[in-house]
């Protein structure tokens, strides 16, 4: 029988620290990638996680059940993660990592169109990730978080909604756009065209 | 086409993201449905849809590093320590303050009429102090006039030891 994430904390709530750490099993994978995806280093987001798991454990006997676990989870994530990127545009850092995917860009696209080069499938499709996620991370803000959110956390609608304090009409137009963005960003990247759908 | 076709076909293309998404109602959805079975354009912008979002889903997720669990729980219990430690400090107080208040609520029960006439002479000294606080200024004009009397009664005596006058005539005795 699986324990619900509500009923976990409020054992941890109580001082069950094995209720916790079940907690933080259950969902450091999911937040590392979440983050990861979000901020687009994953170092920090191994960091930003740990943070977030602080954070709660912290407010653990303030946490009343009236909205799920997981969006009360994701909601401090996502608002340290929006702190990570806003510290970052304040201190303007060029991260090494970006710097790097902008020259594999070009060399990417290069490489793309000329046919004769035929490398290993899977480090092509590494390579097509890698790609993707930039792709995503050139989306606004808002429109990346919530299309994160529901692509690779299978949170709902409302959830998202809870977590990114708008309605669900603004989550749904937000996805709508994120998702037109990015065909139209990939497409330019090259890997838009039904010829090159990988899987 | 016809305007009305072009103005369903815009609404029901704003509605794909949702629709993929399964977040809308069943009757919305079936609407939907009926229509991408009829309409090659819109049929067309959902495979488009669905070829995105698979290029999303082929995106592998990362995983936490073996270290983040034990690195976070080792923070957590350091946090707890801390926790036990402040919350000991202020069970001490509080317990201290019962054991207080206890001794009070039997002291009270047993004197009973002593205590809370004590208190309430206690209260009304401190209450009437504050409100009707003696004036220092009158005390020292009371002061003063006293000292004003005391002057006018010493001329006053002063007055009366006037030496009496010789008498004119003397009164011969032979
Ligand atoms: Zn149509």
């Amino acid at each position: 029988m699986i324990v619900s994430d509500e009923k976990l904390m409020l054992e941890c709530s109580k001082g069950d620290m094995s209720a916790f750490e079940l907690l933080v099993r259950r969902y450091q994978d999911a937040l590392v990638n979440y983050i990861n995806f979000t901020i687009n280093d994953y170092h920090r987001a191994e960091d930003l996680t740990q943070e977030t798991f602080l954070r709660v454990f912290k407010s653990a006997n303030r946490y009343e059940p009236k909205s799920t676990f997981k969006s009360w989870l994701y909601t401090i994530a996502t608002n340290l993660a929006k702190n990570e990127l806003r510290n970052r545009r304040r201190r303007k850092t060029y991260f090494l990592e970006d710097m790097v995917a902008e020259n594999e860009d070009v060399y990417h696209s290069e490489y793309m169109i000329d046919t004769r080069f035929q490398p290993d499938i899977l480090y092509e499709k590494k390579e097509q990730q890698q790609l993707i996620k930039k792709t995503l991370n050139k989306l606004p803000e808002n429109q990346r978080l919530a299309l994160t959110l529901v692509t690779y956390q299978e949170l709902t609608y409302e959830e998202i909604s809870e977590i990114l304090q708008c309605s669900v009409g603004a989550v749904k137009s937000l996805i709508h756009r994120a998702r037109q963005n990015m065909k139209g960003l990939l497409l330019k990247a090259g890997i838009g065209d039904s010829t090159n759908v990988k899987s | 086409m016809s305007k009305v076709k072009i103005n369903e076909c815009n609404n029901i293309q704003a509605q794909l993201s949702a629709y993929y998404d399964r977040e809308l109602p069943a009757w919305k959805y079936h609407i939907i449905r009926w229509h991408l079975k009829r309409c090659s354009e819109c049929n067309a912008n959902y495979a488009e849809l669905q070829r995105t979002q698979t290029f999303l889903n082929n995106v592998e997720p990362v995983k936490a590093t073996e270290s983040l669990l034990t690195s976070v729980m080792s923070s957590v219990n350091s946090l707890n320590a801390v926790h036990k430690e402040r919350r000991s400090l202020v069970n001490r107080l509080s317990s201290f303050v019962e054991r207080f208040q206890g001794w009070m609520r039997g002291n009270i029960r047993t004197y009973n009429s002593y205590y809370i006439l004590g208190f309430f002479v206690g209260v009304f000294m401190m209450i009437g102090v504050t409100l009707y606080s003696p004036q220092i200024d009158k005390i020292n004009l009371l002061s003063q006039n006293n000292d004003k009397s005391i002057n006018k009664q010493e001329r006053l005596v002063a007055f009366e030891v006037i030496l009496q006058p010789e008498p004119k005539r003397t009164l011969k005795i032979r």
